[in-house]
């Protein structure tokens, strides 16, 4: 019966540096110096650190893509509509109302949409409006 | 009187959004933005330190230190390096080549592009470069010489460079 094998991509990338040392470390174990485990457990750290700060750059698995007004105005792909998806995640819903807030949105903003449709000069005013909103916030954030 | 009412509701409403803007004024910076290539500068953060496997002839394991999603839908990876040194070596080309072999293989579209970002040892700074990944057919031939390595059906090659053994803990025994 053939037997299945198992690589990792750091087995590869290890082979590029020295296969003894593959062939070596398979047999007795990973061996390295004192400085040496000091740099990898210094990389260590430095990954744990970017991962941390990672999580608050992350999407959430199931992302809340509703932002009836602005989908409306621009597209649900537009980039200033997700500008204000970004602001809804970042800072409204971390505020104690904000939850609330978002919700009486989420309850209201249909009607605003249809009514927004219906009235071409309201269109025009609330995508200033907004216009003006995510050029605020896309200053405040790089 | 009802009218009253909701205009108060609103105009309350508004006040909190006009206050909440202005306050957005403190929202965190994205913690890549000091590193991150202009090219991805629209494109979202999928995934952070995710392992991914492949059960095939030869089975892989990657783990991947960042995974982002462009516009148009492709996956680009990030690898992160601490190095003083400012430049890439064949084995970060390899690591991520294996990734990216792996993530195609599990169905996603994987940019040929990707980045090793060196991270300065005293934590300082941080510089991405780009690097042009190997394709399918190469993966899968290094795959199977570490195979025959391991098993040893090859004689491993020798070090790349002596520094390397100097940090190695098989110097007594190496016969290279």
């Amino acid at each position: 019966m053939k037997r299945k094998h198992h690589v990792t991509a750091t087995d590869l990338a290890e082979c590029c540096v020295c296969e003894q040392r593959v062939v070596f470390d398979r047999m007795r174990g990973k061996r390295r110096s004192g400085e040496r485990w000091q740099h990898m457990q210094a990389g260590q750290a430095m990954h744990a650190e970017l991962h941390r700060q990672a999580k608050l750059d992350l999407v959430p698995p199931v992302r809340d893509a509703r932002c009836f007004v602005a989908s409306a105005l621009w597209g649900a792909d537009d980039s200033r509509t997700e500008v204000l998806r970004t602001w809804r995640d970042r800072w409204l819903l971390t505020m104690w109302c904000g939850p609330a807030l978002v919700k009486l949105y989420y309850a209201s903003s249909p009607r605003l949409v249809c009514l927004m449709l219906r009235c071409p000069r309201m269109l025009l005013l609330v995508d200033g409006a907004l216009s003006a909103v995510v050029r605020f916030l896309e200053k405040k954030r790089p | 009187m009802v009218w009253l009412l909701v205009g108060l509701v609103f105009i309350v409403i508004a006040g909190f959004v006009a206050w909440s803007l202005l306050r957005a004024a403190d929202l965190p910076a994205r913690t890549d933005a000091a590193w991150l290539p202009a090219e991805l500068r629209d494109a979202r953060l999928l995934w952070t330190e995710e392992t991914f496997h492949h059960e095939g002839d030869i089975s892989m394991t990657v783990r991947v230190d960042r995974v982002y999603r462009t516009r148009d839908g492709r996956l680009t990876l990030i690898e992160f390096k601490r190095r003083a040194a400012h430049r890439t070596y064949r084995s970060d080309v390899v690591e991520l080549s294996a990734q990216r072999y792996v993530l195609q293989k599990v169905g996603h579209a994987v940019d040929r592009r990707a980045y090793v970002v060196l991270v300065s040892p005293d934590g300082g700074s941080a510089r991405a470069l780009l690097v042009e990944l190997q394709d399918a057919e190469q993966i899968e031939r290094r795959a199977a010489r570490y195979v025959e390595l391991v098993s040893g059906a090859r004689a491993p090659g020798r070090c790349i460079h002596t520094t390397i053994c100097r940090g190695c803990g098989h110097r007594s025994i190496c016969p290279k």
